[in-house]
C-alpha cells in the first residue's frame, strides 16, 4: 500500500478512496435511508399496508442504489457528490426516526 | 410434440428475424456477399422482416407457455438466437449467402 | 480518475471489473452448476439414481426418522418431498453434532445410507449466494457488493460500448487476440444484456430483508420475527419443554392438499418436533408458475389441527415472489433451465474475456514500464477462471475417488471434498504465479484430463456408463452431466492446444 501511494501518488490517491467510500458506503447509506422513510411515509400516504409497502422500498432501493452509484462515479465535483449524500442521508435517516419517533411516543 | 414444434418455431422466428437485422447492417451485409452497401429499400425490408419475426417469435411463446413463462421463453430464446446470428457470421456466413443473392434479385 | 462522463465510466467499468471479476466469475459460475444442483446431487450421491416412485407413498415412513429427531431435540425437522427432479425424499434435522442429512426411498420407505456428501445443493448452491463465509454474514454481503458491481458492470458497460448497434453482432474469430476478446466480450454482454441484469437483480431481491433492513426495522421496531408474521403468515411457536405427540402426516397432508383444491406438496416442516407446541408447516408444490409461492398451511402438532394457511398473495409481494422465482428456477420448464445454463456460462465468458482483455491491453505496457500488475492481475485471473473448473472438477473425482464413511484428520467424507475443493483451488493460483507462461495452457490440460477422468470414475464405481445412463429416464441426469463433463473437457483441449500454438507463434516470433 505505502509503495502504491508512492507511486501514484497520495494527491492522487486520497481523492480516490473518498470517492470509493463515498459512492459505496455513501451511495448504500442514503439507500437504505430512503426505504426506511418511504416504508415509514407510503402506509400513512397511501392505502398500502406497511407489509407491502416494506418489500416496494426495498426492491426500488436497489435500484436507486444503482442510480448513487453510477451518480457516484460520474459526478466530477468530489465535494458535490459528499455534500448532496450527506443532505439526502440525514433528511432521509433523521426523517424515518423522527416518524417513529412521532408513532411511538408523543 | 406441438411444444417441441413450437419451441423450434419460437428459435427459427427469433433466428431469422435477428439473421435479417444483421443482414440489414452494412458491415454483414457485405460480409455474406452482398454489395458494399445495403440498397436502402433492402435494409427497410430487412428491418420490417427482422422485427415483425421477433414479434412472432413473442406470440408463438405466448401460445406456447402462457404469459409469465412465454415472456421468459421469448426473452432467453431471441438472446440465444442472437448469439446464433452472431456464429453464423463468424463462422458459417456462406449459410446466408443465397439469402443475400436473392434479394439482391428481388430488390 | 477521469474527467468526462464515458472517461469516469470507463474508469469505473475497468476497476471493478479487476478488482471484483474472480468473485464474480465464482459466483456466476456456482450459479450456473447450481441450475442443475440437483442432478448434481444424483451424481455425485448413486444411492439416490431411484426411478421415480411409482405408487403414491404414505408419509409415515417418515415417523421413525421424525422420533430420532425429536429424541435429539433438534428444534426443527425438515421434510423434501420428490418432485419432477428428485426421486428420493429429504430429510434434514440437527443434532448436538451438526445437521443430519438423509435420504428416504418413497418406494420402499428405507433410509438409504449416508451419502457422504454436500453435493450441488448443499455445496455449490450456499456457494453461489453466500460463498460459505458464515461469519457476521459476510459472505451475503460480499455476494451483494458483487450484485451491485454486476449491475454497474452492466450499465457502465452499455455507456462506453461506443457503436453498441453497429457491432451487435460483430465478432471476428480470425482477428488478433485482443480484438477477438473485446469483440466476445461485447457480444455476449450486449446480447446477454437482459438476462445478465435481471438475474443480477433479481438475485438481490431475494434477499432484500437481509441487504435492506432499514425498511422493516423502522416499521417493525427491529422485531424481525413480526415482520416475517405479518408478511408471510408464519406461526413460529415457542418451545414448551412438555413432550407432545404428532398427529397423523397423511392426513394434515390430505388436508393441505385439499385447501390448495388438490395440488401437490413441496414440502413438510415441523418446528419443536416432540414438543407440545410442535406446528407442521406443509409448503405447496407449485412448478407450473415461475413464482416461487410461499402458500403454506400451518397445522397444531399434537392434534393435527388447521391453525391457518395461506393461499394468493398481495400484489407487492407477488412481484417479489415472481423475480425470486425467476432467479430460483425451482418450475418445471426443461427448455428454459437449459436456457439458463447456456446464458449462465455465456455470463462466465463476458467475466473472463472482460479480464483477457484487460491483460492484454495492459500486458505490453506493463512489461515495457516494469509494473508488475499484469502479472499479479494475470495469477489472479488464472486462478479465478481456470483454477475454479478445475477445483470444481476436482470437487467431482475426490466425490468418485473417496469410499463412503471415510474420513480423516477428523474430517467426515463430506467435509474432505469440500477440503479437496479448496486446496485443488489454492494450488492453481500457486502454479499460475509460479509458471505464468504456460499457466493458462497448463489448466486447460488438466481440466481436460480431470474432466475425463470424474465420467472415467462414474462409470468404474457405479457401473452407470453413459449409455446406459441414456437408456433409462431416472438416469437421465447422471448421462446429461457426463455429457457436460466430456463436452467441458473437448472445449478445453481444443483451447490448451490453441494456447501451445498461439505460444509457439509468440516463441518463434520473439526468437
Amino acid at each position: 500500500m505505502q509503495r502504491t501511494l508512492q507511486r501514484v501518488g497520495a494527491r492522487k490517491a486520497i481523492p480516490i478512496i473518498v470517492r470509493l467510500v463515498a459512492a459505496i458506503g455513501g451511495g448504500y447509506a442514503v439507500s437504505a435511508g430512503l426505504a426506511a422513510l418511504a416504508a415509514r411515509v407510503l402506509p400513512v400516504t397511501t392505502a398500502m399496508p406497511a407489509r407491502e409497502a416494506v418489500v416496494l422500498v426495498s426492491m426500488l432501493a436497489f435500484l436507486v442504489y444503482l442510480g448513487l452509484l453510477i451518480w457516484g462515479f460520474a459526478e466530477p465535483s468530489l465535494a458535490r457528490l459528499c455534500l448532496i449524500l450527506a443532505a439526502v442521508g440525514i433528511v432521509s435517516w433523521g426523517g424515518a426516526f423522527g416518524l417513529v419517533r412521532l408513532a411511538s411516543g408523543g | 410434440m406441438p411444444e417441441a414444434m413450437l419451441l423450434l418455431a419460437v428459435f427459427v422466428a427469433a433466428y431469422v428475424g435477428f439473421a435479417a437485422l444483421a443482414m440489414s447492417q452494412d458491415r454483414h451485409w457485405h460480409h455474406v456477399g452482398g454489395g458494399r452497401h445495403c440498397p436502402r429499400r433492402t435494409s427497410l425490408v430487412l428491418r420490417c422482416a427482422g422485427w415483425a419475426l421477433l414479434f412472432a417469435a413473442l406470440v408463438l411463446a405466448l401460445v406456447r407457455d402462457g404469459a409469465s413463462f412465454g415472456s421468459l421463453l421469448w426473452a432467453t430464446v431471441i438472446t440465444v438466437g442472437a448469439l446464433c446470428v452472431v456464429a453464423t457470421l463468424s463462422w458459417r456466413a456462406h449459410w446466408l449467402r443465397p439469402a443475400a443473392r436473392l434479394l439482391q434479385h428481388l430488390g | 480518475m477521469e474527467q468526462g462522463f464515458r472517461a469516469s465510466m470507463n474508469w469505473l467499468h475497468t476497476w471493478s471489473g479487476v478488482v471484483l471479476g474472480g468473485l464474480l466469475f465464482a459466483i456466476f459460475w456456482m450459479g450456473t452448476l447450481a441450475v442443475f444442483d440437483r442432478e448434481i446431487d444424483r451424481w455425485m450421491a448413486p444411492m439416490i439414481r431411484l426411478p421415480a416412485a411409482e405408487k403414491t407413498f404414505s408419509l409415515e415412513m417418515l415417523r421413525p426418522l421424525y422420533e430420532v429427531a425429536a429424541a435429539a431435540k433438534s428444534p426443527t425437522f425438515s421434510v423434501g418431498l420428490p418432485t419432477d427432479r428428485d426421486a428420493a425424499i429429504r430429510v434434514l434435522w440437527r443434532e448436538q453434532s451438526g445437521p443430519v442429512h438423509r435420504f428416504v426411498d418413497p418406494g420402499t420407505g428405507a433410509v438409504l445410507p449416508d451419502p457422504g456428501t454436500l453435493g450441488g445443493t448443499r455445496f455449490i448452491f450456499p456457494f453461489h449466494y453466500m460463498l460459505h463465509i458464515r461469519i457476521q454474514n459476510i459472505g451475503y454481503w460480499l455476494v451483494g457488493l458483487a450484485g451491485m458491481a454486476m449491475m454497474a458492470l452492466c450499465v457502465s458497460g452499455v455507456i462506453i460500448h461506443r457503436k453498441i448497434f453497429t457491432d451487435f453482432f460483430t465478432f471476428r474469430p480470425d482477428r488478433k487476440p485482443r480484438r477477438l476478446t473485446l469483440d466476445l466480450h461485447n457480444v455476449t454482454g450486449v446480447l446477454g444484456l437482459p438476462f445478465h441484469f435481471l438475474i443480477t437483480l433479481s438475485g438481490l431481491v431475494i434477499f432484500w430483508a437481509t441487504y435492506f433492513p432499514s425498511s422493516w426495522q423502522v416499521t417493525y421496531n427491529g422485531d424481525r420475527q413480526a415482520f416475517f408474521t405479518d408478511a408471510y403468515g408464519n406461526v413460529i411457536p415457542k418451545r414448551t419443554g412438555e413432550p407432545g405427540g404428532m398427529a397423523s402426516f397423511d392426513a394434515m397432508a390430505a388436508e393441505a392438499r385439499r385447501l390448495w383444491d388438490g395440488s401437490a406438496l413441496r414440502y413438510v416442516f415441523v418446528r419443536n418436533p416432540g414438543d407440545a407446541k410442535s406446528v407442521m408447516q406443509i409448503g405447496r408444490l407449485d412448478e407450473g408458475i415461475v413464482s416461487s409461492t410461499y402458500d403454506a398451511a400451518y397445522f397444531d402438532g399434537p392434534t393435527g389441527a388447521l391453525i391457518s394457511y395461506r393461499a394468493g398473495t398481495a400484489p407487492v409481494m407477488s412481484a417479489q415472489r415472481f423475480l425470486s422465482g425467476f432467479h430460483f428456477i425451482q418450475f418445471r420448464h426443461w427448455s428454459l433451465r437449459w436456457i439458463y445454463f447456456g446464458l449462465g456460462l455465456a455470463g462466465c465468458v463476458l467475466i473472463a474475456t472482460g479480464y483477457l482483455f484487460w491483460l492484454e491491453s495492459r500486458r505490453k505496457k506493463h512489461a515495457q514500464l516494469g509494473l508488475r500488475g499484469v502479472r499479479i492481475v494475470e495469477g489472479l485471473t488464472i486462478g479465478s477462471v481456470t483454477g475454479m473448473l478445475i477445483a470444481t472438477v476436482g470437487f467431482f473425482v475426490v466425490n468418485r475417488l473417496l469410499p463412503l464413511g471415510a474420513s480423516a484428520l477428523g474430517q467426515d467424507r463430506a467435509a474432505l471434498e469440500v477440503w479437496t475443493f479448496y486446496l485443488v483451488w489454492l494450488a492453481s493460483f500457486g502454479h499460475a504465479w509460479a509458471r505464468p507462461q504456460r499457466a493458462w495452457m497448463e489448466q486447460c490440460w488438466t481440466l481436460a484430463a480431470m474432466a475425463s477422468a470424474a465420467v472415467l470414475l462414474n462409470w468404474i464405481t457405479t457401473g452407470d456408463h453413459l449409455l446406459r445412463g441414456l437408456s433409462y429416464r431416472h438416469l437421465w441426469p447422471v448421462a446429461g452431466m457426463d455429457i457436460l463433463l466430456l463436452v467441458g473437457a473437448a472445449i478445453a483441449a481444443v483451447a490448451a492446444l490453441r494456447l501451445s500454438r498461439l505460444s509457439r507463434i509468440a516463441q518463434v516470433r520473439n526468437a
